[in-house]
């Protein structure tokens, strides 16, 4: 219990190898700067065989970074993985930003009905959604079907969170988009495990 | 009395007293404005005529009377009211019917004799008016009918009797004054009445309905030939009457109550166009026209009291014909009276609520003590013929007596011919033997076949029965009362047609009884079931609520423990999250069994069932030291159950076996049994741990219900073992004593398709 806030870090799950747009990103300088200085070899790397794409393995991203003063947090957040938690109680929101701050490998955003869910899926592009069935204005298999409908959020991943409910239903939330269910009350790291095992980050 | 000049207010006032008086004439008689309306129009038969003046006998008396005296070849015994109307025509009958009636209303000529007005007179100078008007007119204006001339000669001063009727002192006054001064009536009647008999009489004619060509001469017969309005109608009729009036005075021909003349025939002729020979020729003739039509409106010579005479006998005649016919209907009715006797008698005696048999028992009695004399029954069929009830009222006992014959169990035997095949024969009395053998041989040999008549009683096209009696005479002695005996046989029919039916209800009423507590224990189960429901509702409602409070304290416990150093704080802190998972547990179970997953049942191996369900606990009964015993025969059929349900169904019932020795270990046995009547299987865990008493196994089923200590165990499981079972179309009872144990029982469907999996029926029992 409690192992992912520990085990945290340099694990596999961080990206290895980076393009110029993302280390300008993630480096807050231009992807310009980044090609004069990958061409002149201060920042090294490799072309894409067969073509001329640049790209930076890890070490020398962090060498790098290292030897021009950029903070290395930055490179950490960009590893970060970007979760979205819809929810009407404000508690089970605190209860569940607490945890994926603590564990540190997930950027959160929240939103307490279906349409802010929806906004903010615009907006913020997140990675997965743990969405409550049971939301003020619409229910969460109608949230789910609605970004579903939309091509750009297919490999969002869906987790259905919900105290009030049977079979049936479980499998009709499957059936509309949902990667996922967990019955409320869940054990935090059956949650966390589920997110990790759906984002792949083991 | 009357001082003159009078005020003007007077003056009106007596108007509104004239018309006041008027009014209060008798009305025109119907009969007489109908015939004006019919004989109008072209295409009006004689019957039509015939059969209106036929509706008032004085009136066809009337008409009858003039055409014989109008015509000599008319005998009077053979003269018809047809006859008469034909050879009068018409016009001269409705001229005649409307003279009759003006006078019958205003009062004729042998009226108001005491008075100064001579009526007789007056029709006298009305007639010569009219007859004289009806030849000028020829010689006035061809297109006018002279019949109607005439009418309107004959009618032209109706006010003067009107008045005369209304007001016989004042107008009496007026007629004196009139004489004494030679004066012009109407100026006076103006004077003194404040009104002139022209507008009475058109006031009159307005009443009546009069045709518009009498009110303009009634009204405008005074007025100067060439002052007369273009917008007067009948302007030739009313000159006409204008000419004949004056020519009658000049001819001194009856009394017209008025001595003054403003023209001489001769003006007024000549400014009609007429010549002078024309008039001549009208008087010379006038006086033969007179009499002769005189006849025809009997205002001739004639006594009045002659023609009274003759109307009376015409009437007595009519009366003795009438009397003939009474005496007739009155032998009939004496007839009829015995049978509406007996149908009041009987309808007396019905109530709503008898029997069949009370009311065959009732039939038979007053048809016997009234009609027959002899033995007499009555029976009721019901439509499948299959039972037939009635009574028998023999003549030397008192009672009615009550028979039956059953046909239920071999209808052949007995062969049943009643009055069926008498259909459209119509309704008769006919010898009993014909048709009912079965009578004789079944119920009462002591009938005289050769003389039992029967009539059958049927009612809405079916017969429901019928009479039978004895009768030496035969059905001769009621010819002629047929219809009588028909009208009693349909009310007695009826009379048992309603015993039948409320026979009827009487039994549907039971069967509806016996459906009703049917019902009431469904509903009961259907009470059960809402209460479950609601229970359902309400956990989840309570599931909902209960959740996310649950899921911030397990979750917050969680993340506080994973960061708790000490170990005492955090096997605490993992104590409260595992607490709050329990109860989540509770609420879900609490849902399920209130709102339990529909069953998915399919064809399940009994053997295997139970040995699933005993073998999840045979490690729990180890350690209590319980032994688990399955001793099923190797016959039962396969059950059509959800597998799950009943396993969790029967590892509860196991459980409450093992808990009842209390940990001083025993045995649990498991046995099955198969029914085939009913197509169930039967279970039964058995223990001989503590039992339970009464109280306990009738509360055993009830939701949280347990007599274990409070925190050990939720007590859900035997109400939840029992659903699932009833669910699944069984049923669980307990039967248990306290000290010698318990024995669960539970029934279950067997798979309807047990054909398919053959199983060894013949070793097992």
């Amino acid at each position: 219990m409690g192992s992912n806030t520990k085990n945290r870090s340099e694990s596999e799950s961080s990206k290895r190898v980076f393009s110029t747009g993302e280390a300008a990103a993630i480096c807050k300088i231009s992807q310009q700067t980044i090609i004069r200085c990958f061409d002149s070899g201060r920042l090294e790397g490799f072309r894409v065989p067969g073509s001329k794409f640049r790209r930076i393995p890890r070490e020398s991203m962090i060498k790098f970074m290292r030897e021009n003063d950029i903070p290395l947090d930055l490179l950490e957040e960009a590893d970060r993985r970007k979760v979205l938690v819809v929810d009407d109680d404000p508690e089970i929101v605190e209860l569940m930003v607490d945890v994926f701050e603590r564990d540190g490998r997930f950027e959160v955003r929240t939103a307490n009905c279906g349409y802010d869910a929806g906004v903010l899926t615009q907006e913020f592009r997140p990675d997965l959604m743990i969405l409550d069935y049971m939301l003020p204005d619409v229910n969460g298999n109608v949230v789910c079907k609605t970004i579903r409908q939309n091509s750009a959020f297919a490999h969002m991943k869906i987790i259905i969170v919900s105290g009030v409910i049977n079979q049936d239903e479980i499998e009709q939330l499957m059936k509309v988009g949902a990667d996922a269910f967990l019955k409320k009350p869940f054990s935090i790291d059956e949650l966390v495990d589920e997110m990790v095992g759906l984002l792949q980050l083991n | 009395m009357n001082q003159e000049p009078e005020t003007k207010r007077s003056k009106s006032k007596k108007i509104e007293l004239i018309i006041q008086q008027l009014n209060s004439l008798p009305t025109l008689p119907a009969v007489a404005a109908r015939l004006l309306q019919i004989t109008v129009r072209n295409d009006t038969q004689a019957e039509e005529v015939v059969q209106l003046i036929e509706s008032d006998p004085a009136l066809a008396s009337r008409i009858i009377t003039m055409a014989t005296r109008a015509s000599t070849g008319i005998k009077r015994q053979s003269a018809s009211l047809s006859k008469a109307v034909v050879l009068l025509g018409f016009e001269a009958v409705r001229n005649a019917v409307l003279s009759i009636k003006v006078f019958e209303a205003l009062g004729g000529p042998d009226e108001g004799k005491g008075g100064q007005f001579d009526r007789a007179g007056f029709w006298k100078h009305s007639l010569a008016v009219a007859c004289a008007a009806k030849m000028l007119v020829r010689h006035i204006d061809r297109r006018v009918d002279p019949e109607e001339v005439f009418v309107c000669g004959l009618l032209h001063d109706m006010g003067k009797v009107a008045l005369d009727a209304c007001l016989p002192k004042s107008f009496a006054r007026v007629v004196q004054l009139t004489e004494s001064a030679r004066g012009n009536i109407a100026e006076l009647e103006q004077r003194i009445l404040g009104i002139d008999h022209t507008v009475v009489g058109k006031r009159l004619t307005e009443k009546w309905n009069l045709p518009e060509s009498i009110k303009e001469t009634v009204w405008l017969h005074h007025h100067y030939v060439q002052a007369l309005p273009e917008a007067v109608k009948h302007r030739s009729i009313v000159q006409t009457v204008h000419l004949a009036d004056i020519l009658a005075r000049e001819q001194h021909i009856g009394y017209s109550g008025n001595y003054y003349l403003t023209n001489s025939t001769q003006a007024v002729a000549g400014e009609l166009g007429c010549s002078a020979e024309q008039v001549d020729q009208v008087a010379r003739r006038l006086r033969e026209q007179i009499s002769e039509r005189g006849v025809l409106l009997g205002l001739d010579e004639m006594d009045p009291e002659e023609l009274y005479h003759e109307a009376l006998c015409e009437a007595n005649r009519e009366l003795g014909e009438l009397n003939l016919h009474l005496q007739q209907q009155n032998r009939n009715l004496r007839e009829r009276s015995v049978y509406f006797e007996l149908l009041s008698e009987l309808t007396g005696s019905l109530t709503a609520t008898q029997s069949l048999v009370d009311v065959c028992r009732l039939i038979a009695d007053l048809w016997q003590r009234k009609m027959a004399g002899g033995n007499c029954a009555v029976y009721s069929k019901e439509a499948d013929e299959l039972i037939i009830e009635g009574a028998v009222k023999l003549k030397d006992e008192a009672q009615a007596t009550v028979f039956l014959v059953d046909r239920t169990d071999d209808p052949e035997a007995i062969s049943l011919e009643t009055a069926d095949n008498e259909e459209g024969a119509g309704f008769r009395v006919k010898p009993a033997g014909e048709s009912h053998g079965w009578f004789f041989e079944q119920v009462s040999p002591g009938f005289e076949m050769a003389s039992t008549l029967m009539i059958p009683l049927r009612h809405g096209g079916e017969t429901v029965g019928g009479v039978l009696w004895e009768q030496a005479e035969g059905a001769r002695k009621y010819q002629g009362q047929i219809n009588y005996l028909a009208a009693f046989a349909a009310g007695a029919a009826l009379a048992i047609c309603q015993a039948q039916k409320h026979q009827e209800l009487l039994r549907l009423s039971e069967q509806l009884a016996q459906a009703n507590q049917l019902l009431h224990e469904a509903q009961r189960e259907l009470v059960r079931k809402r209460s479950m429901a609601a229970v359902g509702e309400m956990a989840c409602g309570a599931a909902h609520e209960v959740n996310n409070p649950l899921a911030v304290v397990v979750g917050r416990s969680q993340l506080l423990a994973s960061s708790e150093e000490d170990s005492q704080r955090r096997e605490i802190l993992e104590t409260i999250s595992h607490c709050g998972q329990e109860i989540t547990k509770i609420v879900s179970e609490l849902m399920e069994f209130a709102k339990p997953s529909l069953p998915k049942p399919d064809s399940v191996r009994v053997e295997e069932l139970i040995n699933r369900a005993a073998d999840a606990l045979r490690d729990q009964a180890a350690r209590e030291n319980v032994q688990i015993e399955v001793e099923l025969p190797g016959t039962l059929p396969e059950i059509f159950v959800d597998e799950e349900q009943i396993i969790m169904a029967v590892r509860e019932l196991i459980l409450n076996a093992i808990e009842s020795y209390q940990g001083q270990g025993g045995t649990v046995r498991l046995t099955g049994d198969h029914s085939e009547l009913e197509n169930e299987v039967m279970l039964e865990v058995i223990d001989q741990g503590c039992g339970m008493v009464e109280e306990t196994v009738q509360k055993a089923f009830d939701p949280f219900f347990s007599l274990r200590q409070a925190g050990r165990s939720r007590g859900l499981g035997l109400s939840r073992s029992s659903r699932y079972i009833g669910e699944n179309g069984g049923r669980l009872s307990l039967r248990s004593k306290p000290g010698t144990g318990t024995t669960a029982r539970l029934v279950l469907p067997v798979c309807q398709m047990a054909e398919k999996h053959p199983v060894n029926l013949e070793a097992g029992f």
